[in-house]
């Protein structure tokens, strides 16, 4: 729209300029308030170099882990929520009392509590219309034992709310206002509350199609093996009415595949239409069959149904089907025999075919639109020239043979303003495909599938997203470690995961494993690759451990001359920081801190002090290094480092060999010191001769260590 | 935990060098013996040496099996240079198994590198250093969860001990199924290609078993491709209960599909707004933030329908109210209107008010007072001149 007016300026201009064409002033047109910010918005999207937008504040505190994302973003919401409360019990604290407009949005209010409001019928209904379930049946119980009348509109309005809702308040899955709750709250599988309001008023209300339909719907939606059977005979006492579309839908999903059948059969004789919930109950039951043909088949079936009738599946038709496409119980890979092994290859290779399929659909949707968005931006081109040139009778016939061929263009390819598609939500558990159909693509390790899948999703024609820190976060990683799994380039995998991580994939152990297995196997060589997947471990806390371990062997393999000088500072840095970070957790003995210590092992102050001569450290590594002869370091309360093990003899060796070069007859003792304590006699031998050849050694030291190794044993 | 203690053992083992693809071949401990020359040298060459033999020395046993020995000895040396050879290059490309897939593929296609045997001495010394390497890192583990020095020292030993035992079964068991179709093999020569294969698709398994990680599967995962003979997704027939040429209603709760609709809308919400203005959006629509395009009449409430005419001109409700039109009240009226134009922070009726409080405080026995005072001043400043 904005281009159409850019263009009517354009061309109103350029006219002016000529002759005195007649100047039409375009009415202008309504917009909401949010239009201006919306075109913004679009038009700037995400940045996708900085981290999420509720993390955008001290780059210290942005989080790099899933768990760190969470913790974070409940801290932030629960902060929220309690300044919220803070401002509803005192609000004269928080907001400055004349301010003109008041805007109630900073006034918050405590929600009416059913005991203290008057009990009127007009109160109950406020209460329905902002779903405070709990509170409308407390309420409404009040009203009865206060014989207020309820008229049987408001009633029934109630028995909506509490019947959609299973008479407790709304699930978190529907908190608008609240995303961290909404995402990350825990839901207990609600079964129907017998006995509850909702029964109550079941039996108050008059039975009509109606009160019968969303009781049989509810009993459905909250189901145990009670309610369905509850509903069944609902069911069948309603005969002679004609109960609703979403009661069918509720006992097709309860019901077996030929249960569902001969239901869906009844609705086609009552010439009730079906929708998408519908066939999504029927893909429920039919996921149910056992046996695997005849699953597929129904599955397929249902598909062709749903497309005959012209409608289009929704994402969470082909969610229901990935899901069921493989067996559970083939599931995991320890528990599959042989011939299960081969039904397992089977299904798999069915379910990337279909997932296939369905991408090509869904692609072929969004080209689809995709056309016909450009032919509607030229149908309003041609629309305006129509309305402001039309009558330079140069332009006019050019025009209405572009029109006419447009249209005709149209025509062809069966397009229409209303018939075009864009993948939006209609169930709420649409989103759910893209990870599940990510999850099969890594399973069968097809990339190129699951490549095909990511730019679907991430397609501007796509309005439907998976909750980022949660779902989308799962279907990234398994994006990722696939992609990185299959690529043998190094650059391939760091432009991969510096677009990624942490901002969409939070770091974890095994993909940072995988990252440093990459880097082990490659012939390549990709410092900033290497940095970052040690700078992102240092944040997430893999420090300790395998990881740690990994970290230490990947700098010693780092060929110090293949990098530039900054590189080399970086390197510097690093080695100088993790160094500091391992020497500090080792330092915590006090007793209240001592469940974070993680004590110096021999091979990591072997590996260590390497590292750090690697930097010219060699004082600090010397330090280190005389930890593993110092007694006291490794016994009683203050020990920071572990008794047993022993220094890497690799590291040693190179460690000796540094201070021979550099004729550091101390640090050279040291070495041999350590390397004594695994070594015998005869491998010592040679260094000590090579020390006394190449170090300045006097004739007493070169006694002395002839001395001392011949006190080694043999 | 043991199964994951095995596969520790394996990764620590691998850290430090990959084991060979044929040490799945060789294995168990108690293989002490050599490989032999079948298992080494192709069944034509054995026949080839058995017929060179014969001709050169027809008669005389003893100098018969001799020159075989030699020219059997001389063969496996040969092949075990070029298998060592082999093996080096192998090694490093071990740790990426992705290469590893690749030499499996190769080896299936040259059944003679996988039929040899690996020094066994380097899988010996690979395996110890990976099992100190565990031990260490059990200790370790034992130190983290509480456990005393010497208890987890014990703790280490005992749990490697019996991972390796544990181990040393899986392989011994597996290593059997290997055996016995490498024997499959050699007597079913004109199936051989085929299963050969076999045996390496067994192999390839039993080696994606080994290095299996806790996390992820090994790198060498196999691809899973579209299968274009798989049933068809989109070209099956519909179930056949609806008809496409009858016509139905939608007869729907139409609360019950607001509400899921409603529900589904809530859910595509994920985790609030991705940049400032989608930020900006949302206050809007709360109802925290002044509506673009802005006005400084935003939320005026009543106010918003006065005209300014309202709260300018104010003199012209003066003659209604029956203030004089002349005189010093008329003089002082005009000031207040003149004020009271000019204030932003009163409404219109209310200064309508103020000037019907004046109206009724200048009734018409203030207004003669008024006059009477105003005569006298001015005849008193006659007078004063």
């Amino acid at each position: 729209m904005i281009g159409r007016i850019g263009l009517s300026r354009v061309l109103t201009r350029g006219l002016s300029s000529g002759e005195a064409a007649k100047l039409t002033i375009q009415p202008a047109i309504e917009r909401s308030p949010t239009d201006l910010l919306n075109a913004l918005s679009e038009t700037v999207g995400p940045d996708t170099t900085a981290p999420h937008f509720a993390y955008i504040d001290d780059p210290i505190t942005i989080p790099s882990t899933q768990s760190a994302k969470k913790t974070y973003f409940m801290a932030k919401e629960f902060g929220k929520r309690a300044a919220r409360e803070l401002a509803t019990e005192w609000p004269t604290l928080f907001a400055f009392d004349r301010d003109q407009p008041r805007l109630p949005a900073f006034r918050p209010q405590h929600l009416a509590d059913p005991f203290q409001v008057d009990p009127t019928e007009k109160s109950l209904l406020k209460m329905i219309k902002s779903r405070e379930v709990q509170d409308s049946c407390v309420l409404y119980e009040r009203l009865r034992s206060e014989n207020v009348e309820v008229s049987e509109k408001v009633q029934l309005e109630l028995f909506r709310l509490v019947a959609y809702y299973n008479s407790s308040n709304i699930p978190f899955s529907e908190w608008q206002e609240w995303a961290g709750i909404r995402n990350f709250g825990e839901e207990s599988n609600g079964k129907w509350k017998t006995g509850g309001v909702a029964d109550l008023l079941f039996e108050t209300l008059q039975k009509t199609d109606e009160t019968v339909s969303i009781m049989i719907a509810a009993l459905c939606k909250f189901h145990d093996s009670q309610s369905v059977e509850r509903a069944k005979e609902l069911y069948k006492e309603h005969q002679t009415g004609k109960i609703h579309l979403e009661a069918f839908n509720g006992l097709i999903g309860a019901s077996s595949f030929n249960a569902a059948k001969k239901l869906a059969a009844e609705m086609n004789s009552l010439k009730i239409s079906p929708n998408i919930s519908t066939f999504n109950a029927l893909l429920f039951s039919a996921a149910k069959i056992s046996k695997y043909e005849e699953k597929i088949k129904a599955f397929s079936e249902i598909i062709a149904e749903i497309r005959e009738l012209d409608m289009e599946p929704a994402l969470s038709c082909y969610y229901i089907i990935v899901k069921n496409l493989i067996d559970s119980k083939l599931l995991d890979k320890e528990k599959r025999g042989e011939n299960e092994e081969q039904s397992y290859n089977k299904q798999l290779t069915l379910a990337v075919s279909w997932i296939s399929e369905i991408l090509n659909e869904i692609e072929g949707d969004i080209v689809f639109f995709k056309k016909r968005l450009k032919i509607r931006i030229f149908h309003i081109k041609i629309d305006f020239l129509q309305q402001n040139v039309i009558s330079e009778p140069i332009f006019r016939s050019k025009f209405f043979k572009m029109y006419d061929f447009s249209h005709r263009f149209c025509q062809n390819q069966g397009i229409s303003d209303e018939n075009y598609k864009n993948l939006a939500p209609v169930t709420s558990q649409c989103h759910l495909f893209f990870v599940e159909a990510m999850g099969v693509l890594y399973r069968a390790s097809n990339e190129k599938l699951a490549e095909q899948l990511r730019n679907i999703y991430e397609s501007s024609q796509n309005s439907i997203k998976m909750p980022v820190f949660t779902v989308e976060s799962t279907f990234y990683n398994r994006y990722l470690q696939l992609a990185i799994e299959q690529t043998p380039s190094l650059n391939r995998i760091q432009e991969l995961y510096f677009s990624m991580v942490p901002r969409l994939v939070g770091v974890n152990n095994s993909l940072t494993s995988l990252v440093f297995r990459k880097i082990s196997a490659s012939s390549e060589r990709n410092w900033p690759l290497l940095r970052r997947a040690i700078v992102d471990g240092i944040t997430a806390g893999q420090l300790n451990g395998v990881l740690g371990e990994e970290m230490r062997k990947q700098l010693s393999n780092v060929q110090l001359h293949t990098l530039g000088t900054s590189e080399r500072e970086q390197y510097t840095t690093l080695v100088q920081k993790l160094v500091a970070v391992w020497i500090e957790f080792s330092q915590f003995t006090e007793e209240r801190m001592r469940r974070l210590q993680r004590k110096l092992s021999p091979s990591q102050i072997s590996e260590c002090a390497l590292l750090l001569t690697r930097i010219g450290e060699q004082q600090k590594a010397y330090e280190l290094l005389e930890l593993l002869l110092d007694e006291n370091a490794s016994s009683g309360e203050e020990a920071t480092v572990y008794p047993k093990g022993h220094a890497r003899p690799w590291a040693m060796a190179e460690l000796f060999e540094d201070a021979l070069r550099k004729k550091d007859t101390y640090g050279a003792a040291l070495c041999l010191e350590i390397l004594s304590l695994t070594a015998n006699r005869a491998k010592l031998e040679p260094l000590v001769n090579r020390m006394v050849e190449k170090c300045n050694v006097n004739q007493e030291q070169a006694r002395i260590l002839q001395g001392f190794v011949r006190l080694r044993p043999q | 935990m043991l199964r994951s203690l095995c596969s520790v053992a394996v990764r620590l083992g691998q850290k430090r060098q990959p084991r060979f693809l044929s040490s799945t071949a060789t294995g168990g401990d108690d293989d002490g013996k050599g490989p032999k020359a079948k298992d080494i040298i192709d069944d034509n060459l054995l026949k080839a040496i058995d017929g060179v033999a014969n001709d050169i020395h027809p008669q005389s046993i003893t100098e018969k099996k001799s020159l075989k020995h030699t020219l059997i000895n001389r063969l496996v040396a040969n092949e075990k240079a070029s298998f060592d050879a082999a093996a080096v290059s192998a090694n490093s490309e071990m740790l990426d198994d992705q290469a590893l897939i690749g030499l499996l593929a190769d080896v299936a296609g040259d059944a003679k590198v996988e039929k040899k045997v690996p020094p066994k001495s380097a899988q010996l010394r690979q395996e110890r250093r990976g099992l100190v390497l565990l031990r260490k890192e059990i200790f370790y583990q034992a130190i983290h969860s509480g456990f005393t020095t010497e208890e987890a020292r014990v703790k280490s030993e005992t749990i490697v001990n019996e991972a390796q035992i544990k181990l040393a079964e899986q392989r011994k068991a597996l290593l059997s199924d290997v055996r016995e179709k490498l024997e499959n093999d050699e007597t079913e020569q004109t199936e051989r290609s085929e299963k050969e294969h076999r045996l390496f698709t067994t192999a390839l398994e039993f080696l994606e078993k080994i290095y299996k990680d806790d996390m992820i599967n090994s790198d060498a995962r196999k691809i899973v491709n579209v299968d274009k003979d798989a049933i068809k997704f989109f070209q099956q027939r519909p179930l056949g209960t609806w008809k496409k040429s009858e016509k139905y209603e939608d007869h729907s709760l139409e609360f019950w599909t607001r509400w899921d609709q409603r529900a589904a809308t809530i859910a595509n919400g994920s985790f609030g707004p991705t940049n400032s203005f989608e930020e900006q959006i949302d206050w809007t629509t709360k109802g925290k933030q002044w509506e673009y395009p802005i006005d400084n009449e935003f939320k005026m409430g009543d106010e918003a329908g006065v005209s300014f005419i309202d709260h300018v001109f104010l003199e012209r409700h003066l003659p209604s109210l029956g203030i004089p039109k002349t005189g010093p009240i008329a003089h002082f009226m005009h000031l207040v209107c003149v004020g009271l134009s000019k204030n932003p922070y009163m409404t219109a009726a209310k200064k309508r008010e103020h000037l019907k409080w004046f109206a009724d405080y200048f009734n018409t026995e203030k207004q003669k007072l008024v006059h009477k005072l105003h005569e006298q001043e001015q005849v008193a400043a006659q007078n004063a001149l």
